[in-house]
């Protein structure tokens, strides 16, 4: 298993030049307009207090100087300080990544469940009345508004059934279990809170569903799309010829469609927060796409690079860890 | 019993692209005759608040007495125009870098693809309202940062198949009769392109509607009361309590059955082009 | 001199349904394997030797189906039996080995696992007992119980196709279909696999049913010989008879194809193309590339008639 360090340590250092790439970018578009400050406070703020928060952001600095502030800050950890606040930006990110990570794990476990569930019916029932059908949810779940789906959630399963709450990670006579992870769905059973654990259940159901069933659609796709490609390659032949019964059958062309599903999920992993933003702001959750959409609207610039640069550095991270499943997963993947 | 099978089969890529093509169609036609269908303006009051759908009013009136139907056909107009100056954007520029990346090849096609792989994979609604949010919120700004950010979509595809279509004998024929190499992208490669660019186009334009409605969801596509669906829905979430299922129900059903009928036209090409699963 | 009959065919029809229409791949195919025989199919590709060889053990693609005739093993037509009466056949009673040993093993699974997945399928034992049965299983193909623990890409062709086989016949069926076992594997490799199924076939008095594309290597090593062209069985005999006295003009053009040490300028191929099943040509389905065509053969599709004691021929020019 050295070997397997060892990749893992390569794959984690490729990875670098990647986060480079988009922190750049970043840089680059924050200073499209020359002036960021202005672009976002407006013109009609007064000089003074333009100029002042220009050089709070460094922005009164050569460029190249302000690029390798940025850099190394980003490589240590340092954000800059919220213009509004005061606030180291790594902490507020910090408070609200958690709400957003509890989100997408759910989301993705229910969209992983599902969109595996839908294909394999399609690919086994492939031209079949089934198939179509689930061809259909594909693309029907993939072109749903994530603010529509959930505003309907909510007024169905929330106002008019009252069975799910309508926002919000914990209901305001909760008080939130201790912070340990910043999960509340696991800090709450660590700490034997159970009333805070199904509270905290409770409010998940409705964001994690709908951007669960909205992700599901591309899962479905593409294990259809690779099942079917299996299902018709020699060895699932020759395990029928050889009497296995269809559900261990199925097992064995799943295994194999399931392994470049993992690749995807890298990709999938950005398209699950991009939802998540939409996701957040519709069930008024707490996270970090709530957050960036409060700065903007707050027109604070470095909070907004900030976020977007921990985005990146998160999509990247996802990524190695995708590949080091892959890696560990797939017996004939050598490093 | 199997020949039910072949039935499916055949209607299979053909039902998807018709159905898609309806909505399509008949959403764009709402929209351009949105004068003639209904008789209200969509930013004036025009009777009570908060109407529930009636026969007067289809999908009833907002908190403004606006009619809700007056103001998603005309809405369509927004939606549809920055949804397609925006894919033509990143189609047109996504296409020429491709081209050029996978025909040149070397340092340029390395650095561009590496590039256009790290925004690829990063969210791209964040990336978007990141680009209005420097910019600044308006109707233009939205059009770019839907265009650069899925500029990647069509870059990747247009290099990959590029890449194959240089190795083929036909162009070395063309390069040893003397074609320069202008002549021999346009010419030769772009034609070849040109059906897997219709079908990315098609899929594309779905993400870039939902793109749309989303900025316009967080505020930052057109200024109200200019009608934009996506728009119509931030102010919906304020009646959920007060059971105002309308001003939800219909902007966001328009979002996605028109992203619907772009994505069933995808499908049902790719199946159409690319019969490769039914041998 | 022929032995017992264990399965045949009675007018066997297949159909595959593509976007194009629907391909006739077998029509009328009256086919038997002889206990403990060696049956060679041969034929160009796309003739249907391996629809035919899929069908009898019933594992045709999803758009397969067989359409008419019967199979009839110990007295049963496996047509007509249930998926699950049927499965419990495959493996059991039939075995299937197939052309490429690089595809034909899951990648993600040990030799260990794929042999007591499927002993286990079968017969109720230990893990224990499934475990020296697997062993025997490998030792009986010439590979070591040292290979157990290994994954298909840590194998050789030669090796894959060994455990191939040792799948196939780790339970004793009775018949073994072969397609094309050895095409993908070169050609000292070729050799020893052909031999092993030999010896597996005495050992366990297996009926082997070999299908081919390589008519010198039926004729080396098969007892009977069925001729397939464009999905019709079209020459059927004893090894001796199909060889050197061949009755249908395909089968003659197909022993001159084979090259020939002494007499290398004497290869001929045989011109034209095989039809398109979907729409195959009317009367004999070989006219359009036949020598001999007469004005009947395109008006008449020809029966299957006894030219000689066991010996079959479809040809208009056989009949008297």
């Amino acid at each position: 298993m050295g070997k397997l360090a060892n990749y893992l340590v390569v794959r984690s250092l490729l990875a670098i030049p990647t986060i480079l790439v988009l922190v750049t970018l970043v840089f680059i578009l924050m200073r499209l307009t020359g002036d960021p400050i202005a672009a976002m406070v407006g013109m009609k703020a007064p000089p003074e207090v333009i100029a002042e928060l220009r050089h709070k952001a460094g922005l009164d600095l050569p460029i190249h100087e302000q690029y390798i502030r940025y850099i190394t800050g980003v490589f240590t950890g340092d954000l800059g300080k919220t213009l509004l606040y005061d606030r180291p930006v790594i902490k507020d990110i910090l408070d609200h990544f958690p709400a957003t990570l509890e989100l997408t794990i759910y989301s993705f476990i229910i969209s992983v469940l599902i969109g595996v569930f839908t294909g394999t019916v399609a690919a086994i029932n492939q031209g079949k009345f089934e198939d179509v059908l689930m061809r259909f949810y594909g693309i029907f779940t993939y072109a749903i508004f994530i603010p529509w789906f959930g505003l309907l959630l909510q007024m169905v399963f929330g106002n008019w059934l009252g069975i799910i709450p309508i926002g919000g990670r914990l209901s305001a006579y909760i008080s939130p279990p201790p912070f340990i992870t910043g999960l509340y769905t696991i800090d709450s059973l660590l700490t034997g809170r159970l009333d805070a654990f199904f509270d905290a259940l409770r409010h998940l159901i409705g964001p994690s569903f709908t951007l669960g069933i909205v992700l599901s659609g591309s899962y479905t796709r593409i294990v259809r799309a690779n099942l079917v490609d299996i299902l018709s390659q020699d060895f699932i032949t020759a395990a029928r010829a050889r009497g296995l019964r269809d559900s261990l059958v199925i097992k064995h062309a799943l295994k194999n469609a399931l392994i470049p599903v993992i690749t995807l999920m890298g990709l999938e992993f950005a398209i699950l927060l991009t939802g998540a933003v939409l996701t957040e702001t519709t069930f008024s959750w707490n996270g970090l796409g709530s957050y960036l959409v409060d700065m903007i609207r707050n027109s604070d610039y470095i909070a907004v690079q900030g976020t977007v640069v921990f985005f990146a550095i998160f999509v990247s991270i996802i990524s190695v860890i995708v590949d080091a499943l892959y890696a560990i997963i797939d017996p004939r993947i050598r490093y | 019993m199997k020949s039910r099978i072949l039935g499916v089969f055949k209607m299979r890529g053909g039902g998807f692209l018709a159905a898609g093509l309806i909505i399509v169609i008949t959403i764009i036609l709402l929209s351009l005759l949105a004068d003639v269908i209904t008789p209200y303006s969509p930013i004036k009051r025009v009777g009570d608040s908060f109407i529930p759908p009636s026969w007067e009013h289809p999908f009833g009136t907002n908190k403004l007495g606006m009619d809700m139907f007056a103001r998603i056909v005309y809405g369509g107009r927004t939606v549809l125009s920055v949804v397609i100056l925006a894919t033509i954007l990143s189609m047109s520029i996504g296409t020429a870098l491709g081209l050029i990346s996978g025909y040149v090849g070397g340092k340029l096609d390395r650095g561009l693809s590496f590039i256009m792989d790290s925004i690829y994979v990063f969210p791209s609604l964040i990336l978007a309202i990141a680009i209005t949010a420097v910019l600044g919120p308006n109707i233009i700004n939205a059009i770019i940062a839907i265009g650069i950010i899925y500029i990647p979509t069509y870059f990747r595809m247009v290099r990959g198949q590029t890449l194959q279509i240089k190795a083929s004998l036909f162009i070395e024929a063309a390069r040893s009769i003397g074609a320069d190499s202008l002549r021999i992208m346009v010419k030769y490669i772009l034609p070849n392109l040109l059906p897997t660019i219709l079908v990315v186009f098609s899929m594309n334009a779905a993400d870039a509607i939902l793109t749309e409605a989303g900025l316009a969801f967080l505020g930052y596509s057109v200024p109200p009361p200019t009608p934009d669906w996506g728009f119509e829905l931030q102010v919906g979430v304020n009646y959920i309590l007060s059971g105002y299922w309308w001003l939800i129900f219909f902007p966001g059903l328009m979002v996605t059955l028109l992203a619907m009928g772009f994505a069933l036209i995808g499908e049902g090409l790719t199946d159409i082009l690319n019969p490769r699963e039914v041998t | 001199m022929d032995g017992e009959v264990a399965l045949y065919t009675e007018d066997l029809g297949v159909r595959y349904y593509i976007q194009r229409g629907v391909v006739k791949a077998l029509d009328d195919v009256n086919f038997r394997l002889y206990k403990a025989s060696l049956t060679g199919v041969v034929g160009e590709s796309g003739c249907g030797k391996s629809t035919l060889g899929r069908a009898i053990i019933r594992v045709l693609p999803p758009n397969g189906e067989i359409t008419s005739g019967r199979i009839i093993y110990n007295g049963v037509n496996i047509v007509e039996l249930s998926e699950e009466e049927m499965r419990k056949l495959r493996g059991r009673e039939i075995g299937l080995v197939m052309q490429d040993p690089m595809t034909s093993l899951d990648p993600l699974m040990s030799v260990k696992d794929h042999l007591l997945e499927t002993i286990l399928e079968h017969i109720e034992v230990s893990r224990d007992e499934a475990l020296k049965m697997a062993e025997e299983a490998l030792s009986s193909v010439g590979l070591s119980r040292e290979l157990l623990k290994s994954y298909p890409h840590q194998l050789s062709g030669g090796q894959r196709q060994r455990v191939a086989i040792a799948l196939a016949t780790v339970l004793k069926p009775k018949i073994l279909i072969a397609d094309e076992p050895t095409t993908a594997l070169d050609v000292i490799v070729q050799k020893k696999v052909l031999d092993l199924i030999e010896d597996l076939m005495r050992e366990l008095s297996l009926t082997v049913m070999l299908i081919t594309h390589d008519i010198a290597l039926a004729a080396e090593r098969a007892d009977y010989i069925g001729v397939m062209y464009a999905g019709h069985l079209v020459e059927y005999g004893r090894v001796d008879q199909v060889i050197e006295d061949p009755q249908h003009p395909y089968t003659q053009l197909l022993l001159k194809s084979v090259p020939d040490i002494e007499n290398i300028s004497m290869v001929q191929s045989i011109p034209g193309l095989p039809p398109d099943l979907v729409n195959p040509p009317p009367g004999c389905r070989f006219h359009p590339r036949c020598p001999y065509k007469m004005d009947i053969c395109i008006r008449e599709e020809p029966k299957m008639i006894e030219v000689g004691e066991g010996h079959y021929v479809a040809c208009l020019l056989r009949r008297r």
